[in-house]
């Protein structure tokens, strides 16, 4: 079948060259499981949904900078008992959770500590995310989770390309540290 | 997708209508990225993302043949920026499976190919908006009246986009695009 299909570079047209290709892959289009994508989609919905109520950090970005955070991410699923991160590990992501909870904790004299319980809509292991940081807490899914995981690097560019995002981050982890019952 | 155009569902207005209108529409948005681009996982990955861009505005739309022709636009921008990254990264226009082998073959027998064909995808995005997504989506394999049913335009429309599209990329293009006779 590929056969039949000219050179690109030197039949003429790439235009016709590319309507072939096109209906080929056509001819090939595997099954999506669409319940992926509608998972995303009622995680995006869900979270926007609660735009009043809840602040966090996915409902402080624009529109546009909640696109450019999507498409800067890799989108990746837990299991829920999986370790996202590990206290003392080196920092190497950043994550927005989407759908699923995840506890906080850190070890305190050899004994885990919940410190604070992360929903839909906020942000994780951004205090590591400077060069060289490394995880000052373990963060573990209670349930299945879906995230959007940038590499440190990556989120130092979208910090840097967003001015206003420090302050949106600041204030979350203000709410994370004063809050009274953080393992509730 | 629809396959009765005359009789489409309500828009889409509230967050229960989104995720039935995501239910309807997302297999043919899916279908658009893999014939752009060639590979499940980019396909999922511009579909996901074009939903998390399009929503919002999507729900504002007042009918459901121009929420379709919004998402299939908004999904044809994702995956031309998908191709925009793998051009950062060494990976080549391809299919899944033993076919993607061949049509590699097919490209890498040909010096630099891959660069001239992100420049098509590149001078495609500098076209006017109708014209450019008129474009991507011949370019990713739909016939006209294909074209026409998704964006909720005339035949005869898209025909003229596709021709003005040629004139405009063999300018665009000199040193690749030789152009058939019109």
């Amino acid at each position: 079948m590929s056969k039949e299909i000219s050179d690109p570079t030197s039949n003429g047209d790439i235009l016709d060259w590319m309507h072939a290709l096109g209906k080929q892959r056509d001819q090939i289009v595997p099954d999506f499981d669409i319940e992926q994508t509608m998972r995303f989609v009622r995680a995006i919905r869900d979270i926007s949904a609660g735009e009043a109520a809840a602040v966090n950090f996915w409902n402080a970005l624009t529109t546009a900078d909640q696109g450019d955070l999507v498409s800067a991410a890799q989108k990746q699923t837990f299991h829920a008992g999986s370790v996202l991160m590990r206290e003392g590990e080196r920092a190497e992501t950043v994550m927005v959770i989407l759908d699923g909870h995840v506890k906080v904790r850190v070890d305190d004299q050899g004994r885990e500590r919940v410190i604070a319980d992360r929903r839909p809509g906020d942000v994780i292991g951004e205090s590591g995310a400077e060069p060289g940081g490394v995880r000052n807490a373990t963060v573990v899914a209670t349930e299945p989770v879906l995230a959007l995981v940038l590499t440190t690097e990556n989120y130092r560019a979208f910090v840097s390309e967003h001015p206003d995002l420090p302050l949106i981050v600041k204030q979350q982890t203000w709410d994370r540290t004063t809050d009274p019952n953080p393992g509730a | 997708m629809n396959a009765d155009p005359g009789a489409p569902p309500a828009p889409a207005r509230g967050p229960g209508d989104i995720e039935q209108l995501a239910r309807e529409i997302s297999p043919r948005l899916l279908r658009v990225a893999f014939r752009i681009l060639g590979n499940r996982e980019d396909a999922e990955d511009a579909v996901q993302n074009a939903w998390a861009k399009g929503m919002r505005h999507v729900s504002g739309l007042t009918a459901w043949d121009k929420q379709c022709a919004f998402m299939v636009c908004v999904v044809v921008n994702e995956a031309k920026q998908l191709i925009r990254k793998w051009n950062r990264k060494p990976k080549v226009l391809g299919v899944e499976g033993e076919e993607s082998a061949h049509i590699y073959d097919d490209v890498v027998q040909h010096l630099d190919a891959k660069e001239k064909l992100w420049l098509v995808w590149r001078a495609i995005d500098r076209l006017p908006d109708v014209r450019r997504d008129v474009t991507a989506l011949y370019m990713a394999g739909c016939e006209y009246g294909e074209i026409a049913r998704m964006l909720g335009i005339h035949v005869s429309t898209v025909r003229s986009h596709i021709s003005n599209a040629r004139k405009d990329l063999r300018q665009a293009l000199p040193g690749i695009w030789e152009g058939k006779p019109e």
